[in-house]
């Protein structure tokens, strides 16, 4: 489908091969001065929307990210990688412990609605929580058909043919547009982020610019099922051929 | 009587089947509780299996254990044990992740194993001047994995995921040499600490510069020295761009002669090709079974083109024309990473899948470089002489460097076999020094190849050399009966 929009989720987590430290005061785990990089599973998710683009079968990949402000270095990998644009949505570092999957995907619902999405692509999991719920909430939510632990994707006109690795080990289903789809290992090798490809971000960084405001209201409101208004709705995109332009805004989202 | 005695001691010390004991135990009970005021309990062994693990490498030598192992966690740690050695005139050997291929880590005179890989931390990366600092600890995987979201990376790939600095002290080189250099071209500076435990830094503190032209070349001293003249504490790395495109070519060839003719037409045409590794049929076969692949049993080259895409179609192009003129059957591309991946990784592989042609074998593993113009009647006179001594070896390489690799596959039990393997090893390394080529591209002199070293280098180098060890290492304590 050359109209299709994909919309890739990108979590930013303590990088895989960082040996974890828990704080001495015991409330968690070390996170200052530690190295951060994009969840695995969420790299391999970008790698099969771009490949997806590539073979001309997606016509724009968008990539979104919670969290914050350091959300936005995520956010440039999945442009490096070949992404048509980045969301940020900004959630104040007070408020990110509480960020989780529910909140996600609300976050998603809304996003892939708005950006008339066909296909959402997750990982299956982030790698610190292991909570394994986004693309499944995010699925039940829209009311979408989901293909989770794909380890082989194929997009055949209005459907999409999702090998999933399973306990007892390879199921195969046929799943309508549009659809929500979890990568598990094995779905792709992702391709590294390339100098062209930082710089023309870079470029598009020191020429546009863009202001983040502090949030009007809490993003995790009262626990569930009321998710007040997001704050703040960012726009990231590379300069080149691709689009062009950043701007910012205020978004009520629908709780 | 001294004679019978010496005789009596040859034959008990032959008994200790595997492990091998240079000298008597020198290491006193009140010098292990020095070392551990230093590092910590925890941080020091005498325990038999660890002794042991640190007293052999990757290749045939037989195992030397230490007296003792240490591990320091930082460079304060290591400076005052070597200086604590150095007054007690114990050896100093240095222990990175133990894949040297040469004899490297073997304890042959004793002394305290510097196990340095607790030291792991990768400092001062600056991506815009493409410059990282690394620790021992840091193997070269870890360290691309860690670069995988800046765009670069160190190109530089030994078959094992060694510890940079590991190769930083073998001269190291990998699949990637013909276009991104060897250790040598990609260390920029070193923190070495010295026998006596004074703390080096070859190019200055902190300095990161692309080149210079200050004083004596200490980190090309230092790099290749093999642990013999100080311990490498932090390596100072230049790192390169990571490939827009990648495509990987295989072609088969009906003859050693016709694939490195066209290695060797591939280069003098110019074409910047990034890999370009040769595997015999025996290898090819090794490869198969060990990793599973279905590629045709003949020789065949493994080419790589990085570049842009532009680039990489036109550089293809005329890599099929030239070795299509040499008879090559079969010419298949991928710019697929997973494809690339499983490619490289049974290159990668290629000494265990050669080991495991006969299992409970040993290998030894050649490593002549010769001007590229002598390369294929160097590599048919390899494959004739194998055959002649009746062993099994197979050649891989770096070809479009000039260097491969003769891989032996033999029982070190049989005396006569490892006889001849000997024989051929030797003829090898003379026959390349014939062609003005080295017996050693990347894997170091070690134990083994000392003799062709003096005869590489000739008498007056091979003095400048002891003179050069003499002056930072006067009492022979760094990595002793190598190299020199």
């Amino acid at each position: 489908m050359a109209e299709l929009r994909a919309l890739v989720g990108v979590k930013r987590v303590i990088d895989y091969a960082v040996k974890i430290r828990v704080k001495p005061d015991k409330t968690g785990v070390v996170t200052d001065g530690v190295k951060h990089s994009m969840n695995p599973f969420c790299e391999i998710a970008v790698e099969e929307a771009v490949r997806l683009k590539e073979k001309k079968l997606v016509k724009e990949v968008i990539a979104v990210s919670c969290g914050p402000k350091q959300c936005q270095e995520t956010l440039r990998t999945a442009l490096a990688m070949g992404a048509d644009r980045g969301i940020h949505v900004e959630v104040p570092e007070s408020e990110a412990e509480r960020l989780g999957p529910l909140q996600v995907s609300r976050v998603l619902t809304a996003l892939a609605q708005k950006e008339k999405a066909g296909l959402v692509l997750l990982g299956k999991q982030a790698i610190d929580d292991d909570c394994n719920q986004t693309g499944q909430m995010t699925a039940a939510m829209l009311d979408w058909p989901q293909g989770t632990f794909a380890s082989k994707l194929t997009l055949e006109g209005d459907k999409v043919t999702v090998e999933r690795e399973i306990d007892g080990g390879l199921e195969t289903i046929r799943l309508k547009l549009p659809a929500v789809v979890t990568a598990d290992l094995r779905l792709n090798e992702p391709r590294y982020a390339t100098l062209p490809n930082i710089m023309d971000y870079e470029a598009a960084r020191a020429l546009g610019g863009h202001e983040s405001q502090p949030p009007s209201s809490p993003v995790c409101g009262p626990p569930a099922f009321a998710c007040s208004s997001l704050p703040l709705y960012l726009q990231l995109v590379p300069i080149g051929t691709r689009t062009c332009f950043l701007s910012s805004s205020n978004h009520d989202f629908p709780s | 009587m001294a004679g019978q005695l010496r005789g009596a001691a040859r034959i008990l010390s032959s008994w200790r089947s595997y492990c091998s004991k240079g000298q008597q135990e020198k290491v006193s009970a009140d010098f292990v509780e020095a070392l551990k005021a230093v590092v910590g309990e925890p941080n020091v062994s005498t325990a038999g299996v660890v002794l042991e693990q640190h007293g052999h490498d990757e290749s045939m030598h037989r195992c030397s254990p230490p007296d003792a192992v240490v591990w320091p966690q930082n460079v304060e740690q290591v400076s005052r044990l070597a200086a604590l050695c150095y007054d007690h005139r114990i050896p100093i050997i240095p222990f990175g992740t133990g894949t040297g291929l040469e004899g490297g880590v073997n304890a042959i005179k004793g002394g305290i194993c510097f196990n340095l890989t607790r030291m792991d931390r990768i400092l001062d990366l600056s991506v815009d001047d493409f410059s990282v600092t690394v620790e021992p600890g840091v193997t070269r995987k870890a360290l691309n994995s860690y670069l995988r979201d800046t765009g670069l990376w160190f190109p530089v790939d030994p078959g094992a995921d060694a510890s940079l600095c590991g190769m930083a002290a073998t001269g190291a080189s990998g699949t990637n040499a013909v276009r991104y250099g060897t250790m040598l071209e990609n260390v920029v500076n070193l923190e070495v600490v010295l026998a006596d435990g004074q703390i080096l830094h070859t190019s200055g503190q902190g300095r990161r510069f692309q080149k210079s032209s200050a004083g004596y070349n200490l980190t090309g001293l230092f790099v290749g020295s093999e642990g013999t003249l100080g311990l490498i504490t932090t390596a100072t790395l230049r790192l390169h761009g990571i490939p827009e495109a990648t495509t990987a070519v295989v072609c088969a060839f009906p003859s050693l002669q016709a694939a490195v003719d066209s290695t060797v037409q591939i280069i003098q045409s110019g074409l910047p090709v990034a890999r370009i590794e040769f595997l015999d049929d025996v290898m090819i076969d090794a490869c198969n079974k060990y990793s599973g692949l279905t590629n045709a049993v003949t020789p065949t080259l493994f080419l790589e083109f990085h570049g842009s895409q532009k680039l990489l179609e036109e550089q293809v192009q005329r890599a099929e024309q030239i070795v299509r003129q040499n008879g090559s059957s079969h010419f298949a591309w991928s710019k697929d990473p997973e494809e690339r991946s499983r490619l490289w990784t049974a290159r990668h592989n290629a000494w265990y899948a050669a080991l495991a042609l006969r299992p409970g074998c040993k290998g030894y593993s050649t490593d002549v470089c010769v001007p590229i113009s002598r390369l294929p009647e160097i590599m048919v006179q390899a494959k004739k002489d194998l055959k002649a001594f009746g062993l099994t070896g197979a050649l891989v390489g770096h070809v479009g460097d000039g260097n491969f690799h003769c891989i032996l596959v033999f029982n070190s039990e049989d005396a006569d076999e490892y006889r001849r393997v000997m024989e051929f090893v030797e003829q090898l390394g003379r026959n390349a020094l014939a062609t003005n080529g080295t017996c050693t591209g990347e894997h170091g002199i070690g134990l083994g190849k000392r003799q062709l070293l003096k005869e590489e280098i000739g008498p007056v180098g091979i003095e400048i050399m002891r003179q050069i060890k003499s002056v930072l290492d006067p009492k022979n304590l760094m990595n002793p009966g190598k190299v020199l």
